[in-house]
């Protein structure tokens, strides 16, 4: 009896607990079911080329071309430009210039670039796998675009204008170039370049690029994207010469056309004037509550107030809004989103319905024109007039621009001119500030300065004005302590 | 190795079992008896156990009971709730005991790891929790109820909303990034006690499925001896809920029902109409926005206008912080029936509760039912089931951080109305979010069904082995429903819909083997092997849309377009655990115990996947000493001590990889290093493992002047080593943080309760109380962790966890009005980038603790619990919008009325400038004292009289009343001082695993619940 129950009862036991072992092979074993470990992440050409996509697909966060590399050039010295009327504390803080080193937007714009630096890297350091030759060139060429592109906006954003007498001294933004894989690449602290050093790299990087990318594609970046950026870079260079070069080149030979209107390269995903564009979807996009352009420009009802799309968050100042001809489908008509026939609306939903908006941004999944090719039409034409030259192609191009929005052609051209043209075609897509610097424009004012007898009004900021460049994040300068902060932070 | 493990462990309990079968036979003797509580009649299901061995027997429903024993045999008489009582047998055969209630809590049975031993034999620190703790109170959840009640363990309400997470630290803080939450173990079966549900950053309480009248014994085993027997978990202690059981005799059912109200604690007072029109026109003028060129900029009511579109001479005056709460109430039906026969026992209880918050929108539901079963095949073996379901419903309230939480409400002017006067729609036009629109289009909801389940199998083949085998499930669903229709904020034009399914299946299996023997007299040894398996598997469903026809849709079925978040994932985790401790005692005052664990985890690094984990612990028994013995003033003195390691391993399943997951681009799918879209990308670390904590403890128990007096003090210092750091990794490199096994620090305490029976007749009175000071240092970090954005919360070397750190406001200038900060020479500056940052303030409380107080005279008794909190800081981070002198439209608290104004005002609010920043970045403005002294719960009961209701046939009737949070003492101007922010805790880039360190935040966060309950409990 005893026997029984004993062999019974430890047959239960052992029964029991090998019942749980023996179900799984190794009991310690799992994997991540959503996730591949990273050393077998770009083993194979398929990998390599599913990591190329991955690059563009960071360019889409909000931190970068989904939001913040167009918006915060809008926000930084917008004054009698854009308002920003929002509640969000970090934006406040970027568009009144009183941004301090853990400003959240200066924090995740220099993570996410860096994010897709490296991704870049790990790609070129991948290339070997790709048997391809046609691909191999094409990854790398992707590969080097996109980091030039992330470097520009970069040394845009975080460091001063290139200046040729001290562009060699004045701190740029760290430069990596070589994958990180493991925890001993990542500790090596890397201080800032200049910004010579990160100019230089970005023109290497394109140039390599133009020789690799092909001729056309849907989706992805072409030979002419790497050359459109590149007359883009060397006009911040303030290298006129190369930038009417790359610019007329691509007007050229892209095989591409301006759009019928302005509006329709933002309502039709990859017009015909798309020269790159990031790709969004309703599924795959930069945010549709708290993130994404749409998100923070649109503030629009199509039933009557009931519901509508943004938060309406970017107003688009009267006043810039009267630089508009009457003609010009660029300006305003004063009527809703649904009625008006321009390109910046009355809202009519969240916030004061009486404020104007623009009409780039209207919804969360449409595409993200970021070079298109009316920019290389009017860099050709800066670049002649800077030259002396004021009549024939540049007042063309000038006038191309001009007319295919119902503007009135001019008859002749100055510099002004054509810098104003940029404003008003370029406005709300990224380029204000970039200009302002670039021109050592003054104009910018400070309205909200607060007026006492001990703190003198002040009504102007300088294009060299310290806080019109982001703060390297704190956190960064706490992790690696050779970075410089930049002045006034 | 680890098949090398299973079959070793197996060919040894074959042998252990062999050897034993040879069993030693002797003469025994049959006692019988009589147990009586002496607060009751006869006492059934006490514990009748021969002492040293498992030979035992438990008193039938008139309290009497049967037992063979050998010859000098003494019995321990046990029974949950009451003092335990050995009692020598010598030459009776009848043996009649009356057991103190346990007023005193010195001699009653605990359940430790794997087992119980009896309070006075026990060489590490737990505390004890009975089911007169947790039952028929108005709480979600069981912690709830025990606050205030647990030396040594703080027990933090996070906020009032129903079914929240709550933050429970037993000893301290025991890690900065990974988990310092205890391990649950419910019957014998760790459970999942996180959060697993997606739909928002508002934790859901997993723990709030348990029915809290379920719970027999709560046990929180403290230091390193009582713990270490859970290894690579028990670092952050282990709570043991024991559920109840059936017992032999008589059925006894049990009906009970409460009700009652409940109103905020408290609500905060915001400038009303004519204040917000004085303030605001004020800092207009000041923020230099007026002028008279511009008509829409001529007059401060119009710059206020044209900026933000609020009418500052509008006819309302609405009070928008009170929108966010009502009255709230609770109802609960309890029914329960439990007994059994020698065979078989039995426990079943249902139970159905409902609970409609205090803040608008917020309800919880809960239906559960139980059935414990427990038969005995013969003498030698036992088979038992622990079966429960239980359904929850939870109308939930966003984070704290969301547009959508109520709270935020009081950021509206009071000039904006609710409603539209023209449409009488819900008012869309305000400058914040008018988030009533949320309930009014939609809802937000979460039901669970969770399933406790355990079947064990014990067999005794020889005298004194039991061996016992037990399979435990833990099933959890989660289904989130959230809907946002067309003119919400999420919803936009066409409405927004998200479903969430998640599934959690946590299998766990424990084989142990326990041995109890005597050698002589003298020597007392009980012994355990065992080994444990556990699989976690996580499963979850996400599907969300948009483009809904009408609001009357709400179903995704007829969403237009499924959005980005529609995904399926899972993840899981394994432990695999061998387990020894032994159990010594000499001459019945020489204790001694040791423990070891061996654990290995999927979730460790691939070169450090096991880990070993021991303890030991002495324990002198003075007060058996021949010169204390019968000593008429001392009964009980105890000094312990133990020291041992235990492990944390509450790390992310896949921390220790470096992955690459899908990022897709438009259309086209692409692949990064990271978890996803908003992930953190992560280098990998092969070494990651398990953190390692040494306690050592150093406890003295005593009960004085025939137990009047009893009480108990620890001392310990628990030093974590290896700490799992996610060490921050320069953004350049393309990658946000790793891993690692860095850092230490260090708890240091005290740990002090009392108790006396003051009066002991027939009014009696007990006073208690207990206090614990807990000291967190960091010991040593390689790198700073600042939390970033506005929070101040940050952990450094050098400072205890979460130290506010940051700029020191130093007032305004009475010459200009400017705020002003301290710079590192100890001036002030209007220049806050120039200050210097300095400690400001610090979360973590000088002590904790709870008092009690019960008075009893014939059918009435009224218990008082008092819990209070000293000593440490609270930041108000909603300051920044709230209490800024109307830098931007919130409507501010009225404090900020008393901003400067002209050259010469001495005040601590500066000049009021729209849009001025004049102080409104992060500083110790905002900080301010967090501590409190609550009144808990009072109760006041009756019973009446036993020959009343024997008249109808029940066995007794009680009617109560209950007040909860009845009143709070405290110096916090914000809500309520038990308080901490759940929405700065996301895996964001910035602030990784910050759910640790983010202590004493305050974020419109909703406050606790007062309640008022009547109830009445029929016994049948």
């Amino acid at each position: 009896m005893k026997t029984l129950h004993f062999r019974a009862a430890l047959l239960l036991v052992l029964g029991l607990s090998g019942g749980l072992l023996q179900s799984c092979q190794d009991p310690l074993d799992i994997q991540p079911q959503q996730s591949v470990d990273a050393s077998t992440a770009l083993n194979t050409e398929a990998k390599v080329g599913s990591a190329v996509v991955g690059i563009y697909a960071k360019l889409d966060n909000p931190a970068l071309y989904g939001t913040n590399l167009i918006m915060l050039p809008e926000l930084i010295g917008g004054d009698d430009y854009v308002n920003w009327q929002g509640t969000f504390r970090s934006y406040q803080e970027v568009f009144r210039r009183t941004l301090i080193s853990t400003n959240a937007e200066a924090d995740r714009t220099w993570l996410r670039a860096y994010e897709a630096i490296n991704q870049s890297n790990l790609v070129l350091d991948a290339l070997d796998v790709v048997a391809t030759p046609a691909l191999k060139s094409q990854y790398q060429g992707e590969a080097r675009f996109l980091r030039a592109a992330m470097y520009f906006e970069l040394v845009r954003l975080y460091a001063k204008q290139y200046e040729a007498g001290t562009a060699s001294t004045d701190p740029g933004v760290p430069l990596a170039l070589t994958a990180i894989k493991n925890v001993d690449q990542a500790g090596v602290q890397v201080p800032r370049a200049t910004v010579e050093q990160v100019y230089a790299q970005v023109i290497t990087d394109l140039t390599t690029a133009m020789t690799l990318l092909p001729d056309a594609s849907a989706t992805r970046a072409t030979k002419y994207s790497a050359e459109a950026l590149l007359a883009r870079v060397q006009l911040q260079k303030r290298d006129y010469a190369a930038a009417r070069i790359a610019a007329d080149n691509v007007i050229r030979r892209s095989g591409k056309a301006l759009a019928a209107t302005l509006a329709s390269v933002f309502t039709n995903k990859n017009s015909t004037e798309s020269l790159f564009e990031i790709q969004q979807n309703d599924q795959n996009n930069a945010g549709t509550a708290n993130d994404g352009l749409a998100t923070f420009f649109a503030g629009y009802s199509t039933d009557g107030g009931v519901s509508g799309t943004g938060r309406a968050d970017v107003q688009v100042e009267g006043s810039f809004a009267s630089r508009y001809e009457e003609s010009d489908v660029r300006g305003t008509d004063s009527l809703t989103a649904t009625t008006s026939k321009k390109l910046i609306y009355l809202g009519n939903y969240a916030r004061s319905s009486r404020r104007l908006r623009s009409g780039k941004w209207l919804t969360y999944g449409q595409n993200i024109p970021v070079i298109r090719l009316a920019e290389m039409y009017l860099i050709r034409a800066e670049a002649d007039v800077r030259a002396g030259l004021t009549t024939g192609s540049p007042l063309n191009d000038v006038n191309t621009i001009r007319q295919r929005s119902g503007a009135t052609p001019f008859t002749s051209l100055t510099l002004d001119d054509v810098l104003n043209e940029r404003q008003l075609e370029f406005a709300f897509e990224g380029f204000y500030i970039h200009d302002i610097r670039r021109n050592n424009l003054s104009t910018v004012i400070v309205p909200y300065q607060p007026q006492t007898a001990d703190d003198p009004e002040v009504l102007e900021v300088l294009a060299s004005n310290p806080r019109l460049i982001l703060p390297i994040p704190q956190r960064e300068i706490n992790v690696n302590p050779t970075l410089v902060q930049n002045a006034s932070y | 190795m680890k098949y090398r493990l299973v079959t070793l462990f197996r060919i040894m309990l074959l042998f252990a079992a062999c050897l034993c079968s040879v069993s030693a036979w002797a003469q025994t003797k049959t006692v019988t008896g009589r147990i009586q509580g002496s607060d009751s009649g006869p006492l059934p299901g006490a514990t009748v156990l021969e002492r040293g061995t498992t030979n035992g027997t438990s008193s039938g429903a008139d309290g009497t009971f049967t037992l063979n024993v050998q010859p000098g045999a003494s019995l321990v008489i046990s029974s949950v709730g009451y003092t335990a009582q050995t009692v020598a047998v010598g030459d009776q055969t009848t043996v009649n005991v009356t057991l103190a209630a346990a007023t005193t809590q010195l001699n009653e049975a605990v359940v430790v790891g794997y087992g119980t031993q009896v309070k006075q034999e026990l060489t590490g620190a737990v505390t004890q929790l009975s089911s007169k703790d947790v039952q028929n109170q108005p709480v979600v959840s069981f912690e709830q109820a025990v606050q205030g009640r647990t030396p040594g363990v703080q027990i933090t309400q996070s906020s009032g909303k129903l079914g929240a997470g709550l933050q429970i630290r037993v000893r301290g803080s025991a890690s900065i990034t990974a988990s310092s939450q205890p391990l649950y173990v419910i019957d014998g079966i760790p459970v999942t006690s996180q959060d697993v549900g997606t739909a928002n950053d508002e934790p859901i309480n997993p723990l709030a499925d348990l029915n809290p009248n379920d719970i027999e014994s709560i046990s929180i085993l403290k230091d390193a001896s009582a713990s270490a027997i859970y290894g690579s978990r028990a670092s952050n202690g282990v709570v043991i809920v024991t559920t109840k059981k059936g017992r032999q005799g008589q059925t006894r059912v049990n009906v009970g029902y409460f009700v009652g109200t409940s109103t905020a604690t408290r609500k905060r007072k915001f400038l009303n109409a004519a204040q917000y029109k004085e303030l605001f026109s004020e800092a207009a003028v000041n923020g230099g926005l007026i002028d008279t060129s511009d008509p829409d900029y001529a007059t401060p009511e119009a710059a206020v206008l044209s900026e933000s579109g609020i009418d500052l001479n509008a006819p309302y005056d609405v009070n928008w912080g009170d929108e966010a709460f009502r009255r709230g109430g609770v109802s609960q039906y309890d029914l329960n029936v439990s007994g059994g026969d020698a065979k078989t026992r039995f426990y079943l209880s249902g139970q159905f509760s409902n609970q409609k918050g205090i803040i608008i929108g917020n309800r919880y539901r809960r239906g559960s039912l139980r059935l414990n079963l427990d038969h005995s095949l013969n003498d030698k073996v036992r088979a038992g089931l622990n079966l429960s379901l239980s359904r929850s419903v939870n109308d939930r309230t966003p984070d704290d951080n969301s547009f959508s939480n109520p709270v935020q409400l009081n950021a509206l002017p009071p000039q904006q109305p609710v409603r539209d006067p023209v449409t009488g729609r819900l008012n869309n036009q305000t400058i914040y979010y008018n988030n009533l629109l949320d309930l009014d289009l939609g809802f937000n909801r979460a039901g669970t069904y969770r399933s406790f389940s355990n079947f064990n199998v014990s067999y005794e083949p020889i005298k004194n082995l039991v061996l016992r085998s037990e399979v435990g499930a833990d099933f959890l669903n989660l289904n989130e429903d959230l809907y946002r229709g067309a003119g919400t904020l999420d919803g936009g034009q066409t409405g927004f819909g998200y479903n969430g399914q998640s599934q959690v299946i946590n299998y766990t299996t424990n084989n142990t083997a326990t041995y109890t023997f005597n050698l002589g007299e003298e020597h007392r040894l009980e012994a355990l092997l065992g080994q444990s398996y556990q699989r976690s598997d996580t499963k979850q469903t996400i599907a969300e849309g948009r483009g809904f026809p009408t609001p009357e849709f709400t179903r995704l079925a007829s969403a237009a377009v499924k959005t980005g978040g529609t995904a399926s994932n899972g993840t899981g985790f394994s432990f695999i655990s061998f387990f020894s401790r032994v159990n010594y005692a000499l001459l019945d005052r020489y204790l001694f115990s040791a423990s070891v664990r061996r654990d290995g985890s999927s979730r460790f690094g691939d070169d450090k996947p096991y880990g070993t984990f021991a303890a030991g612990s002495v324990g002198w028994l003075i007060s058996q000493e021949s010169f204390l013995k019968d000593n008429s003033i001392v009964n009980l003195l105890k000094l312990r001590a133990s020291y041992g390691s235990t492990g944390n391993a509450e790390i992310g399943n896949f921390d220790a990889r470096q992955l690459v997951s899908s990022l897709p681009y438009g259309d086209q799918s692409g692949t990064a290093p990271g978890t996803g879209r908003v992930g953190v990308a992560r280098v990998g670390n092969p070494n990651l493992t398990w953190e390692t904590s040494k306690q050592a403890d150093l406890g003295l128990e005593f009960g004085l002047f025939n137990n009047r007096l009893s009480g108990e003090v620890d001392i310990y210092e628990k030093k974590t080593t290896g700490l799992l750091l996610d060490r921050q990794l320069r953004y350049t490199s393309g990658y946000s943080v790793i891993s690692e096994n860095v850092g230490n620090l260090r708890n240091r305490g005290l740990e002090l309760s009392l108790n006396g029976r003051i009066l002991d007749g027939d009014f009696k009175w007990n006073l208690g109380g207990n206090i614990t000071f807990n000291r967190n240092l960091i010991t040593r970090l390689p790198q700073e962790i600042i939390s970033g954005g506005r929070n101040l919360g940050r952990v450094r070397e050098g400072e205890p966890i979460g130290v506010f750190w940051g700029k020191k406001y130093a007032g305004v200038d009475p010459a200009n009005g400017d705020a002003l900060y301290y710079t590192a020479e100890g001036g002030t500056t209007n220049d806050y980038t120039a200050a210097v940052d300095q400690k400001l303030g610090d979360p973590n409380p000088k002590f904790t603790g709870g008092a009690t107080t019960s008075f009893s005279y014939k059918g009435f008794d009224l218990n008082v619990l008092g819990q209070f909190v000293y000593g440490n800081d609270l930041y108000n981070i909603a300051g920044v919008f709230q209490s800024v002198a109307a830098d931007y439209f919130d409507n501010q608290t009225v404090d900020q009325l008393n901003r400067w104004r002209n050259r010469g005002d001495i005040t601590d609010v500066p000049e009021a400038r729209l849009y001025g920043s004049n102080g409104t970045n992060p500083s110790s403005r905002w900080i301010e004292s967090g501590s409190f002294f609550r009144f808990k719960n009072v109760t006041l009961g009756y019973n009446l009289p036993t020959d009343l209701v024997g008249r109808y046939h029940l066995q007794s009737v009680r009617f109560y009343i209950t007040a909860q949070n009845l009143f709070t003492l405290t110096n916090y101007t914000g809500y309520d001082p038990e308080v901490n922010t759940t929405s700065f805790n996301s895996t964001s880039s910035t602030s990784a695993g910050s759910a640790n360190y983010l202590l004493g935040h305050d974020f419109y966060t909703p406050p606790l619940s007062k309640t008022f309950t009547f109830g009445v409990n029929l016994g049948i």
